[in-house]
């Protein structure tokens, strides 16, 4: 049986369909990331797996429980962190975990070591006694998630939980999942960070509210167009536009101070490339082959669908 | 389903006791109210400026300028020498009462017979209360005048009738005891309205709705126990400002206490019942407190704090009828002073239970669609 099962699960509000007939199947004990742009309908979609929000049609089954027909029994069993999680600020990190045990009901007898477990394990020992508002970022969300723990729930629905927080938090806070993976937890997480979605073992990419791609990690980044070239040069915007209209040329992305290019064969299409530059006498600095990450494949899904989504408009 | 309700109020009681601005507000500045609101509208007129055109100069001039100048109402500032000048002082807002004694005022006033004594008295007319109040302190102090010069020959009493009145349930017919336990009871609504109106909005803003609402508890769960701690603090509040009513007033409670808590805790849960329905349907917590301050305004109107509930046109006197504070205000002065018993308060009781029902289900149906 699947963790999460999705048929046809769809969801309008007014005239604006935010999720279309999602199909979805994640097997226990995995992790999934849930991609796409804003606006995609990735917290539409946790949110009616979470059984906050009510879906228009279609079915969820949500560790064999029907979302729509049993809510109150599947939220014993699932930690969610919504998007603006947030904890009483003026309660401390202990208060705010003992009122979230006690909701739970989490048995009194155990509720003491397993907080202490879950404060070991946030390393939030040190600030047991602080007010919520007075944590860092990091610790913030840390907090969150040991909130959303607190009753040993089987399956985590987490929302964008790492937005915002630096790199350093952000991977401590990934360590604190890959444990959880260790124990088995599913769980479902939506991040704008590809570094993340790779640390997945499952990746769908959402867009429009329809799941266009999903798989592994690196199975995504194959769909790239291609072979990847790397080109710096101290006039990018010129080259952009000189080497849009190259035959060899698939796709173009540029990346901060650099260029992807998308070829066919790479190491047939560099020679052509350099030529062509020196003959358009613009200079660069560096042209190589790199591998092409999930995020130039989920760029280029992205501008593929958005290019058939024209096609059909026009 | 009691420990979910008491896992979330004791929550709130964690968090209120962090708030010190909140436990000024509700300690403090209710007891500051009481104070100010009684010691300044419970009182009527008091040191009025005056001003004083004697043109008859004599004997009795005098002593009425002197005699008006004692009582606590009116205070006599200024003696203009001529009618502008007490016209001046008048325009110039320096006096709120200009009195004119004519000349030959003591002649006539010794020998009735031929022409009455007059007096003019100029009062400004913009200040609605000073006008409505001057003139029986005038006419009082005239009245001592005549008492004191006016021999009577033995057996002739002054006047056709003398009226003798004397107020029921309030024998000095002080004010404040009116006044006092109204203000009482509107600070009382006011506190419990704000506190539960504020409350599941706060939740809504700060975004820990939506992770309660994952939780497995339970809508009346969540409500009831949001809704504990407000009533829990408007009746302390609530017996604060009776103790200040009761010892610093020295205000009786006539009637039992044990209805007059049974009452209080109708009203509080009633009112609170109102601000939740605020609080669910509001989207932030300014929303929220512009629709207590426009309930606020409304139902002080309808209370019968202003004006006797019996003298509304018939609209307003049906909204009274469904407002918490009209109830509570006329039940509560009814026990405190005329000491009324239950069968007597019936259907203020009844009132005040169709509420918290019409509330309670309300702010069910309205939380219920907030989660659809």
């Amino acid at each position: 049986m699947n963790a999460i099962e999705t048929h046809r699960l769809h969801r309008r509000f007014r005239r604006t369909v935010a999720v279309k007939e999602l199909d979805l199947a994640i097997p226990p004990g995995t992790i999934y990331g849930l991609i796409g742009p804003d606006g995609a309908g990735k917290t539409t979609t946790l949110r009616m797996l979470a059984g906050v929000l009510r879906p228009t049609s279609g079915q969820a089954r949500v560790l064999g429980k029907d979302v729509v027909r049993d809510p109150e029994a599947l939220r014993r069993h699932i930690g969610y962190m919504p998007q603006h999680f947030s904890l009483y600020g003026d309660l401390s990190v202990l208060e705010n975990l003992t009122f979230f045990a006690e909701i739970y009901g989490v048995p009194r007898g155990e509720r003491t070591a397993r907080i202490q477990r879950l404060l070991r394990f946030a390393q939030l020992e040190a600030f047991a006694h602080r007010p919520a508002a007075k944590l860092s970022g990091g610790m913030k969300k840390k907090l969150g998630l040991a909130c959303a723990l607190v009753h040993s729930p089987q399956l985590l629905l987490l929302d964008e939980p790492t937005n915002g927080v630096d790199p350093v938090s952000r991977r401590e806070f990934w360590d604190i999942l890959g444990e959880l993976y260790l124990q088995g937890v599913t769980i479902l997480i939506t991040t704008p960070y590809m570094d993340e979605a790779e640390r997945c073992n499952q990746v769908g990419l959402m867009f429009r509210g329809e799941l266009i791609q999903q798989g592994e990690p690196d199975a995504l980044r194959r769909l790239a167009p291609g072979q990847m070239l790397v080109l710096y040069a101290p006039d990018l915007l010129r080259v952009e536009q000189l080497l849009a209209q190259f035959p060899d040329v698939l796709s173009l992305q540029v990346y901060g101070d650099r260029l992807h290019l998308f070829v066919a064969d790479a190491q047939a299409s560099k020679p052509r490339l350099a030529a062509f530059l020196r003959q358009k006498g613009v200079a660069f600095t560096a042209l190589y082959q790199d591998e092409p990450r999930l995020e130039e494949a989920f760029i280029h899904l992205i501008r593929q669908a958005r290019a058939r989504e024209a096609a059909v408009q026009a | 389903m009691l420990r979910q309700i008491l896992n979330i109020a004791w929550k709130e009681f964690l968090q209120i006791r962090r708030d010190r601005f909140l436990i000024i507000f509700l300690i403090l500045a209710p007891t500051m109210q009481l104070v100010l609101i009684s010691r300044n509208t419970a009182r009527g007129l008091r040191d009025v400026s005056v001003a004083v055109l004697d043109l008859d100069q004599s004997a009795l001039s005098r002593e009425f300028v002197q005699e008006l100048d004692v009582t606590q109402e009116m205070v006599v500032r200024y003696h203009p020498d001529t009618h502008q000048a007490l016209h001046q002082l008048l325009d110039d807002g320096l006096a709120q009462v200009g009195i004119v004694i004519p000349q030959g005022f003591q002649r006539r006033f010794r020998s009735p017979t031929q022409a009455p004594a007059q007096l003019q008295a100029l009062v400004d007319g913009a200040n609605i209360l000073i006008g409505a109040n001057a003139d029986p302190v005038i006419s009082g102090v005239l009245g001592r005048l005549v008492q004191r010069h006016v021999q009577l020959p033995p057996g002739v009493e002054l006047g056709g009738v003398q009226v003798y009145s004397s107020a029921l349930f309030n024998p000095t017919f002080d004010i404040q005891w009116f006044v006092i336990p109204s203000t009482l009871a509107f600070i009382t609504y006011q506190v419990a309205l704000v506190l539960a109106a504020t409350g599941f909005v706060r939740e809504k803003e700060i975004g820990t709705l939506e992770q309660l609402l994952i939780t497995p508890i339970r809508r009346v769960e969540l409500i009831t126990g949001k809704a504990a701690p407000s009533v829990v603090l408007g009746a302390l509040n609530f017996l604060l400002l009776t103790g200040v009513q009761t010892w610093g007033y020295r205000i009786p409670i006539r009637g039992s206490l044990p209805l007059l808590m049974a009452l209080a805790l109708a009203a509080i849960v009633a009112v609170v019942g109102v601000g939740t329905v605020i609080s669910v349907i509001s989207q932030s917590q300014q929303q929220a407190v512009l629709l207590v301050f426009l309930l606020a305004i409304l139902e002080v109107t309808i209370s019968g704090y202003l004006l006797p509930v019996e003298s509304m046109p018939v609209v307003m006197r049906g909204l009274a009828q469904v407002s918490p504070l009209q109830h509570f205000m006329t039940a509560y002065r009814a026990i405190i002073l005329q000491g009324s018993t239950l069968a007597m308060l019936l259907p203020h009781f009844l009132a005040l239970l169709g509420i918290i029902v019409a509330t309670g289900a309300l702010a069910w149906r309205a939380f219920s669609r907030h989660v659809a």
